[in-house]
């Protein structure tokens, strides 16, 4: 049993203009330990997902329907369902959260200290020293310079980066199951963002926590994930291991996103995929990839929504023409295009 | 701090110089004199020749231009002495001095109420926005907001002292005390304080409606912040939400208005003062104006200039204490 598994997971806007879903049947499991990425361009439903795992989805949203299923010692709670009173316990206790913004994130008028002795102290019954203490050990661990001193200190006096660490060391206080990274080195300088991202995978190693990564670079997705799920306007579109779907992306979205990477060593405009990705309330029917699509561009896409399917162990595609996209597989050169 | 704190007092000082120089022209300039005025009242057989009118206006320097009238009003102050009212013969300081005691009473009670129930009448609407009690809180919020106290002060006098009377419920129409000076201490508090009600109500009703609709702006401001985000996901209640970590945030523009209303606190209010002849300071300013008495009319401004400014630096240096990221430097 995975450690998180969302099945089938509808988070709709019920705005005045009528419902705008969000995220559309989303299924999603990470294991324990392993770091998923979540990629997907602004919009498609990535945070939305995030958020309806913390149950924290702002009005007019809602979760329409889907399970989300939290493996606790056995214990199996439906986060969907669970009482509110309960959810607070997993927030910040067995999930934690770092959001994109380190500049906003942390409040302005509390020390860093109070901050991460508040997370503390929310879930375990310790004194206020033990807890201080308790956030200076994190300090040391997301190895803040000066750990002593930033306890007192408060986040204007901080970096974008070491505001970051502050987030991490705050998600990481409780010792979490699972760490939800929501653009976690998108405000960051380059030099920032290799750091935190070193830091990120360095902690899951050492606390065994399992990260949700999510993010629109898939150069960052290439360092640090695991596994990857591609969202395109509120659906996952591919999931596969790292390795495979870099090596073998299938969806035609997947194939443009890879296309479209900055590498370093061609010249020239950088590749695009044409047209712009649609607001959730109009959505195109059938598969919502169709109208950009480059590929196969047959009656039966614009009015049939593709299944998820499995194509090789561990590698979903929802669109029916995969076996004929992107480069050959070494193992079974048939299949070609 | 020293030098920012000198700073300010230079800028005081000048700002000071220009209102009072404003007033002062103003106030000379009005048709009348404190002698005129008075003798309007007179009884025309006992009125003053011209020459005995020209010898007084000597006295009190009202021949000369108003520049040089207030030329001598600044040496004065700057010696300490703010002067004597012409139409009351006593000394401005000793007026006001009379008089300050009654208006903190009044506004002072009136701000600690319209707070303490502001704040939580703010959390309370900011906690259910949108739901049907809220609305209706609100829309009486707004409505008390928007009705003018010299209809309510008449109304609730109706009320309260015509229709009441003779009930345990009726109250004083208006003064501060019925009761002899020489009456037991405990009976004279009691009898202030019942005569402190209604305009006490009249006070706090609009700084009520006002505050708590303030209070409100701002946390919902504040609830919208990323930081509140980051609350929730570590697991805090909604109740700690609001108040740790939205309500601390907005403790930065209430110190603002607390600060502002300094002024009000010791300068009273005119209306209300007249409407139940309180005898606070808007009392007293409103009748030194009516009399001209140019001196209680220098002195009530200076000091209601001095309270403004001395209030805006006050939630400036409140500021530094509520906010880590404001230095007075």
């Amino acid at each position: 049993m995975p450690l998180l598994d969302i099945r089938d997971l509808v988070t709709a806007f019920h705005t005045p203009d009528g419902r705008v879903p969000a995220v559309d049947g989303v299924s999603l499991a990470i294991e324990r330990g392993r770091t998923l990425g979540l990629v997907g361009e602004s919009g498609c439903g990535k945070s939305v997902t995030a958020m309806s795992i913390l149950g924290l989805v702002a009005a007019p949203g809602v979760i329409e329907s889907g399970k989300i299923l939290l493996d606790c010692d056995g214990r199996t709670d439906d986060l969907v369902t669970l009482p509110e009173r309960d959810l607070r316990r997993v927030r910040g206790g067995r999930i934690g959260m770092i959001f994109q913004e380190p500049m906003t994130s942390l409040n302005p008028v509390f020390t860093i200290g109070d901050q991460i002795t508040e997370a503390v102290r929310l879930h375990r019954d310790v004194t206020p020293a033990l807890a201080r203490a308790r956030a200076l050990e994190m300090l040391r661990l997301v190895r803040m310079a000066d750990p002593e001193r930033r306890l007192d200190e408060y986040p204007h006096q901080l970096s974008g980066g070491m505001r970051q660490r502050v987030m991490i060391a705050m998600a990481l206080a409780c010792e979490p199951d699972l760490v939800i990274a929501d653009e976690p080195t998108t405000a960051l300088d380059v030099t920032i963002q290799a750091q935190i991202l070193e830091l990120l995978g360095d902690l899951r190693r050492r606390l065994g926590t399992a990260i949700l990564l999510i993010t629109h670079d898939l150069g960052v997705v290439a360092e640090t994930c695991d596994d990857v799920a591609v969202m395109y306007a509120g659906r996952i579109v591919e999931q596969a291991p790292a390795a495979e779907l870099f090596a073998r992306p299938r969806h035609p979205y997947t194939i443009g996103l890879l296309a479209a990477r900055p590498t370093g060593r061609r010249s020239g405009p950088l590749t695009t995929i044409p047209g712009m990705v649609p607001a959730p309330r109009d959505f195109p029917a059938g598969c919502r990839f169709h109208p950009r699509c480059s590929f196969a561009r047959l009656p039966d896409c614009t009015t049939h929504t593709p299944a998820l399917d499995e194509i090789a162990p561990g590698h979903l595609v929802r669109c029916p023409f995969a076996d004929a996209l992107g480069p050959p597989r070494p193992s079974t050169p048939g299949t070609a295009p | 701090m020293a030098t920012y704190l000198a700073r300010r007092a230079i800028f005081g000082v000048l700002t000071l110089v220009v209102i009072t120089c404003f007033v002062y022209g103003l106030a000379r300039n009005m048709p009348g004199t404190p002698l005129t005025v008075q003798l309007g009242e007179t009884d025309p057989s006992r009125r003053f020749n011209p020459e005995d009118l020209e010898r007084m206006k000597r006295i009190y320097g009202l021949d000369r231009p108003w520049p040089v009238g207030y030329a001598q009003w600044l040496a004065n102050v700057v010696r300490g002495d703010l002067g004597r009212s012409i139409s009351r013969k006593q000394p401005v300081a000793t007026l006001i001095a009379e008089r300050i005691g009654p208006t903190f009473l009044v506004s002072g009670t009136a701000l600690v109420v319209a707070w303490l129930a502001a704040i939580p009448l703010g959390l309370y609407a900011s906690a259910r926005s949108g739901r049907p009690d809220e609305r209706l809180s609100s829309l009486v919020l707004y409505v008390l907001y928007s009705f003018p106290t010299f209809v309510a002060a008449l109304f609730l006098q109706i009320i309260f002292a015509v229709w009441l009377r003779g009930t345990a419920w009726e109250l004083p129409l208006f003064g501060m005390s019925d009761v002899p000076p020489d009456a037991p201490s405990l009976v004279r508090i009691g009898d202030v304080a019942r005569h402190m009600i209604l305009p006490v109500t009249c006070q706090t009703y609009v700084s009520l409606a006002y505050d708590s609709r303030f209070v409100r702006a701002n946390l919902e401001e504040a609830v919208r912040q990323d930081y509140i985000r980051t609350a929730r996901a570590k697991g805090a209640g909604p109740w700690r939400v609001l108040f740790r970590h939205a309500f601390r945030n907005t403790l930065i523009p209430l110190v603002t208005l607390l600060g502002l209303s300094l002024p009000g606190l010791l300068g009273g209010s005119v209306i209300i003062e007249q409407i139940f002849t309180w005898p606070g300071m808007g009392r007293l300013f409103f009748e030194s104006i009516r009399e001209r008495d140019y001196p209680t009319i220098m002195g009530l401004t200076l000091m209601f200039s001095v309270l403004t400014l001395a209030g805006q630096l006050l939630a400036d240096i409140l500021y530094c204490a509520v906010d880590p990221r404001v230095s007075v430097e």
